[in-house]
């Protein structure tokens, strides 16, 4: 059975780094959808700046950039916009050979992925 | 048809899982939905199974892009004509201009939002829906539903051209339906239009090759054209015609022969490069009019 509850007590921006109720609104307001994509988010990216670092550590910075780009599309879609700055910034500075983001990309997945475990308590 | 049949079959391209799962989950209700994870995947899930009505593509795509997708499913005849909406992150003027030079016919900035991605979506099917419908009625007759008029000069055209490459005989049969003024008059417009119906059925279903056309050619007159034929063909179709006519047995009390039948004229030509179309035309019509003078309800060669 889909969960037709609400989400979380609304949560603040600055704090969390996510926008969920504009991304809820992109939703048509579907909690249930949103609670599946934030679920998918974590199975599929939790590990990701594990994955960008090898790629980068491989002189693979292409791919490297693309694991980013496609990771920052995913961030928007849950309105983990602090994620998706920070991969932005990551992505633009590795475009130019500087991997100086990449640091602070994977505090800010491992900060969204715990905000994620308490937008879907218990679903993660 | 049932609803579920209705309901659009759309193709969602994503290399991004989420991206995929949402919106195949977010758009269930309106759409059914494949989807690809990858260009080379989508390109396979179009060559095989229903087609989709519509085509959701990711352009930024490990391997294969979104744009070479696009190119490679409007080179072909069977993807042509699918509408194909990019789905995309990259909104700068560039990038949109080179989806559409590639044949897109819109664009979704990503992140989507749901209700807005439905509702175009939902205008561009009903876009080429409608102007499926339309292409359908410029080549159907109303009254019977074969091949109308213009359908056949522009099917006699390409075959008689094609035909003269390849130095193959073209058969066109005339049919012609007996006494038909005297059945409007003794019957009723009606029953006329739903005799041409029926004749109309009998020539349709004699025809068995795709390349074979059962056209309507004006009034009570239909015409079958029929590629790489020679006479013996053309004469086996005309005499199924015929007879299939004789045995409805539709009543015409003012026919002599007391029921409705046709008359068949068959002409077969190996066209020549300096020849008019028009050529094959004036002999099955000639045969025709033989057929009608020996008596009616025969075919003439």
């Amino acid at each position: 059975m889909k969960s037709t509850r609400f989400l979380s007590p609304p949560l603040d921006i600055q704090s969390t780094g996510f926008d969920v109720g504009a991304a809820l609104a992109r939703l048509g307001g579907n909690a249930s959808l949103l609670h599946e994509l934030v679920s998918r988010f974590v199975r599929e990216h939790a590990s990701s700046a594990d994955d960008v670092d090898a790629l980068v550590a491989a002189h693979k910075p292409a791919q490297a950039v693309a694991a980013l780009h496609r990771l920052k599309g995913a961030a928007r879609i849950v309105g983990a916009v602090a994620l998706a700055d920070a991969a932005q910034r990551a992505e633009d500075l590795l475009m130019v050979g500087d991997a100086a983001g990449l640091p602070s990309f994977r505090t800010a997945l491992d900060a969204a992925c715990v905000q994620c475990k308490a937008i879907v308590p218990g679903r993660t | 048809m049932n609803a579920e049949r209705r309901r659009p079959l759309l193709l969602i391209v994503d290399d991004e899982p989420v991206n995929l799962h949402l919106l195949s989950q977010g758009l269930q209700e309106d759409f059914r939905t494949r989807t690809a994870d990858c260009g080379e995947r989508a390109l396979e899930a179009l060559a095989s199974g229903e087609r989709p009505e519509l085509v959701l593509l990711d352009v930024r795509m490990p391997g294969m892009d979104g744009y070479e997708v696009c190119r490679q499913l409007k080179l072909r005849s069977e993807t042509r004509d699918i509408p194909v909406i990019f789905v995309t992150s990259q909104s700068d003027e560039s990038a949109e201009m080179r989806g559409l030079a590639v044949g897109a016919v819109d664009f979704i900035a990503k992140p989507v939002n749901l209700r807005v991605t439905r509702a175009r979506i939902l205008t561009h099917i009903n876009l080429k829906r409608n102007a499926d419908r339309l292409a359908r009625m410029s080549r159907e007759d109303a009254l019977t539903g074969i091949a109308n008029r213009r359908s056949f000069d522009e099917t006699l055209t390409h075959e008689w051209r094609r035909s003269a490459r390849a130095s193959s005989p073209l058969a066109l049969v005339m049919v012609d339906v007996d006494f038909f003024k005297q059945y409007n008059d003794r019957y009723g417009h009606g029953a006329g239009d739903a005799c041409l119906k029926r004749v109309a059925d009998v020539l349709a279903s004699a025809i068995r090759r795709p390349s074979d056309l059962a056209a309507r050619y004006g009034g009570e007159e239909f015409a079958a054209l029929l590629a790489d034929t020679p006479l013996e063909g053309a004469l086996q179709i005309a005499e199924i015609v015929r007879t299939g006519v004789d045995r409805l047995a539709i009543p015409h009390e003012t026919s002599p022969a007391g029921r409705v039948t046709v008359s068949c004229g068959v002409g077969v030509l190996i066209p020549q490069a300096h020849m008019p179309p028009a050529e094959l035309i004036a002999t099955a019509d000639r045969k025709l009019y033989a057929a009608k003078a020996e008596g009616r309800n025969r075919v003439a060669a």
